[in-house]
């Protein structure tokens, strides 16, 4: 089968495989963008912009600025819907899709390098004690992200209301060997808090309490930003055991209290839980077609590392390799678009 | 290129000779400059010795042309000479500085920073356990918050440290910094080692230093309710990342503008990953942030990327061009303090060099004698439009407002653009006049909007410290006001005037910011009768 050639091949159309899309087409290199989602942006388009006047720094425009650009640029195609079905490893990649929800025959592709940034699976806090997918005022923090940026505010679900109390609970799927994760998801503590300020900004009188282990840095100015919060949001340092929905949708909090060294029981209206990153749920599949192995949480290896070396051609990029920030992903992916172009570049495939 | 050097590239670190090297392998002729007068580590990267220059003991002077063709004044044992380069890069190594008097500490035989500590470990010595059990204790991220990339060097020591016989270690933090990869599973297997964990919000340890060296910590511990009292044969204490103290000079000399904590690039998402203020001129790794040594490399091929693609012309579109009228002009320098992206030059007469202005419009707007030409025909052509078209007005139903709505192109309008899409209905008389930064348009645009026949006017730009021209909004903001002054003088209300900020995703924000204004003008009628009212 002829398979039409693309230079670059990326799979997932996220932050970090638009950054690098951005940066490879800029030379002239053909680019196709195979995405499972019907449409760009990944996770990160998800977020709202949390400037309290100011510009917080959370980068969420960033990732829609990316999607603009490479929707502009001539040389990149974007397949969205679809699914890789096999990848045959040549010299080159030979790639074969399906369309996940369309009757359109299957395709293919031939790469001479392919990149992956196929980002990460929020955490599914289904298991916790929590009551999510019970109760429907809980939330994580991506469904409320999903709210706010629908309806401009921030309501509870069960009436549609602006919730008084707000209760945010950290590393829920982190920082947890019971369940294999032994990671830090390193983005909740900032995003949590900005939604909280956002929130609390838009709405003076909502009551935020934020329970929390340790509260990761987040942005150059963490210290400032986060002096600030704890004069307004209320800091516990404890992880709630468990939740139950007492009358009216309300929410009964037990967590042990930390100042007064008991545990304790509070109402709240809507609880939002950082649920953590997980690795994508395709990665081992992936991993296998490639001939390559997935670090011990699932994770892909760099590609500049023993590991990542083992396939040439192959690069990795974004929240792939471990969990990251947008600006983050957007550094990494630009660091792939280098080492994409001096591949390309040293085996006679573009000029740079 | 006419120019001697591709790129300089200030620093001598990992990072910059990373990033030399990479830009070498391109084929691109490359200088190195450090301050520091250690010759016999300027080297040349071994294998690059044709393409890349180093030169120690420099000290910039001044730096003039334009991107694509700087030419610096650099003295070197003084002597004077001027190089020229066709970019740079400031890819200086920050420093550490050790947290001792954070902790009421000084350092000791016994009170070491982290840097020393490691040190020592790696020099074999603690890792000799001879002799009788020794205690440790590591104070980490109190009275100062740490950075991660710095906590992470603490708890790996730590958890070393701890799986040696004969070695207990404390670890006493306000926080467990564990973003970086692989730490929470560190403090994991340092807790399973022996370890001890002892965290604390308010109630802070109290530490000193014993006559014999030795130091005493006490500390009450929340979840147990205790206070805890122990004496340690060694203390480790964390340090704090600053710029590089030759950032305050280079960063004048080549009107950079910086972070709060004086890394090369403001704080602001606009710039990442490597671009500073001025085009042509880039910052990496540990000049711009506080990086781990792999994010530092990573950074150095983002930064050759990126001065790859400038130094190829990849990296500009199509801007309109900026002129300064010199019959007009007074040199009263307005103009060159305004422009963010140190594109005006005084040659003497001011001259905007085409190389480097962005088109932003902040000198145009801000040039008292109106000497400055922004050639950028959307805008002046949808004015124009304006104030020839009439406005339609129908003679029965109900007042539709006509409003004019001033938007950045970086934000306002793609946040239109997400509104359109979403389905929100924008109010019908809206028109939208699109610059590239809110900083661009003058008092006279708007005032000019309403001579046309608009009811209100909207300047809507990207929020404060968001802005690709820095101060876009600042100045907006500030025009808005004066045109209200003006507007009152016309007995005119300053409610028809609205400057509000919005970021590029805030589609449903846009649709609600014009539609609320849209109401308000709504309930004040048209322009000519306000005017009657208050007149009478
Ligand atoms: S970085 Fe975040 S807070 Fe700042 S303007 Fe963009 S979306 Fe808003
Ligand atoms: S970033 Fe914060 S909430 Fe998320 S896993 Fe880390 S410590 Fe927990
Ligand atoms: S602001 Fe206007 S008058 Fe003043 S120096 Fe610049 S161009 Fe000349
Ligand atoms: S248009 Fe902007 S970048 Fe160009 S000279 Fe004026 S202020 Fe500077």
């Amino acid at each position: 089968m002829n398979l039409p050639e693309r230079q670059v091949v990326i799979v997932g159309a996220g932050v970090a495989g638009l950054a690098a899309a951005d940066e490879i087409a800029r030379w002239g290199v053909a680019v196709t963008m195979l995405e499972e989602a019907p449409r760009t942006g990944g996770h990160a388009s998800r977020y709202s912009c949390k400037a309290l006047g100011e510009c917080v720094a959370c980068g969420a425009c960033l990732a829609d600025e990316r999607r603009r650009r490479v929707a502009d640029r001539e040389n990149v195609t974007i397949l969205a819907g679809v699914r890789i079905s096999t990848i045959e490893n040549k010299v080159g990649f030979n790639i074969h899709y399906e369309h996940r929800n369309s009757q359109e025959p299957p395709g293919g592709l031939k790469a001479d390098a392919l990149l992956l940034t196929t980002g990460f699976q929020p955490y599914d806090p289904s298991d916790k004690p929590y009551g999510y997918r019970r109760f429907p005022n809980v939330l994580t923090l991506l469904d409320a992200e999903d709210r706010l940026q629908r309806e401009g505010v921030l309501t509870c679900p069960s009436d549609g209301r602006p919730p008084e109390r707000i209760a945010f609970i950290q590393c829920v799927g982190s920082r947890d060997s019971r369940i294999g994760h032994p990671w830090c998801s390193k983005i909740c503590c900032g995003a949590a808090l900005r939604m909280a300020r956002l929130v609390q900004y838009r709405r003076p009188e909502t009551v935020v309490t934020f329970f929390y282990i340790d509260v990761q840095t987040f942005g150059k100015n963490f210290q400032k930003y986060y002096d600030q919060t704890r004069r307004q949001v209320r800091m516990v340092r404890a992880i709630p055991g468990d939740i139950v929905q007492s009358e009216g949708q309300r929410l009964q909090l037990a967590y042990f209290d930390p100042d007064a060294s008991r545990a304790t029981e509070e109402p709240f209206d809507l609880v939002i839980l950082s649920a953590g990153i997980a690795p994508n749920t395709d990665n081992p599949s992936l991993a296998d077609m490639l001939g390559v192995r997935l670090n011990a949480a699932g994770f892909f290896h760099p590609h500049e590392s023993d590991e990542g070396r083992k396939r040439s051609g192959l690069f990795t990029a974004g929240a792939a390799l471990g969990p990251m920030s947008i600006a983050e992903s957007i550094d990494s992916a630009g660091k792939a678009a280098w080492d994409i172009m001096n591949y390309l570049k040293s085996n006679g495939l573009s000029k740079f | 290129m006419p120019t001697q050097y591709h790129t300089l590239v200030f620093g001598n670190g990992e990072c910059a000779r990373s990033l030399a090297m990479g830009l070498s392998g391109r084929g691109l002729k490359v200088a190195m400059a450090v301050a520091a007068p250690v010759a016999d580590k300027l080297e040349p990267p071994a294998g690059h010795g044709d393409t890349i220059t180093s030169w120690a003991g420099t000290h910039l002077i001044a730096c003039q042309g334009q991107p694509g063709d700087f030419q610096l004044t650099v003295e070197q044992d003084g002597r004077r000479m001027v190089q020229r380069a066709g970019s740079i890069v400031v890819a200086e190594q920050p420093q550490q500085i050790p947290n001792f008097a954070v902790y009421g500490l000084s350092s000791s035989g016994r009170v070491l920073s982290i840097s020393q500590a490691e040190a020592i470990l790696l020099d074999g010595k603690a890792a000799s356990t001879s002799g009788g059990a020794i205690h440790i204790l590591f104070l980490n991220d109190w009275n100062e918050h740490c950075h991660p990339v710095t906590a992470a060097r603490m708890l790996r020591l730590c958890k070393t440290v701890q799986q040696l016989p004969n070695r207990h270690t404390v670890y006493m933090a306000g926080h467990l910094k564990v973003s970086v990869e692989g730490m929470e599973a560190c403090c994991q297997a340092a807790k399973a080692a022996g370890t001890m964990f002892f965290k604390f919000d308010r109630q802070r340890p109290q530490v000193q230093m014993l006559p014999d060296g030795r130091v005493q910590a006490s500390c009450w511990d929340d979840t147990t309710r205790i206070t805890f009292t122990m004496t340690f044969d060694y203390v480790v204490v964390d340090e704090k990342i600053t710029p590089n103290s030759t950032l305050d000079h280079l960063s004048r000399v080549l009107r950079l503008d910086r972070d709060l904590h004086g890394f090369v690039q403001s704080d602001n998402v606009q710039r990442l990953s490597n671009a500073t203020n001025r085009r042509g001129i880039f910052a990496a790794g540990g000049a711009r942030a506080v990086m781990s040594p792999e994010e530092q490399l990573s950074d150095a091929a983002h930064a050759a990327l990126k001065v790859s693609e400038f130094l190829a012309g990849l990296d500009k579109g199509e801007l309109p061009r900026v002129e300064i009228d010199t019959a007009r002009c007074a040199r009263c320098l307005t103009c060159y303090r305004l422009c963010p992206h140190g594109a005006i030059e005084m040659l003497p007469r001011m001259t905007v060099m085409p190389q480097a202005c962005q088109s932003c419009g902040l000198c145009m707007a801000g040039c008292p004698n109106r000497a400055i030409q922004v050639h950028d025909d959307q805008l002046t052509s949808a004015l124009q439009q304006m104030m020839t078209e009439e406005a339609p007005r129908p003679m029965n139903g109900p007042f539709i407002p006509r409003l004019v709505a001033f938007c950045c192109r970086r934000s306002a309008l793609p946040a239109r653009d997400m509104a359109v899409s979403a389905g929100h209905r924008l109010p019908d008389g809206l028109v939208v006049v699109e610059g590239l930064c809110g900083g661009r348009f003058s008092v006279t645009h708007m005032l000019s909007a309403l001579e046309a026949g608009a009811d209100g006017v909207l300047v809507l730009t990207c929020h404060p410290g968001n802005c690709h021209s820095e101060c876009g909004p600042t100045n907006a903001s500030r025009r808005v006001d004066t045109a209200a002054q003006a507007l009152a003088l016309a007995d005119i209300g300053a409610e028809r005037l609205h400057f509000g900020t919005l970021a590029a995703n805030m589609g449903a924000e846009f649709a609600r910011t014009v539609e609320q204004f849209a109401q308000r003008i709504a309930s004040l009628g048209p322009v000519m009768s306000e005017q009657t009212m208050r007149r009478s």
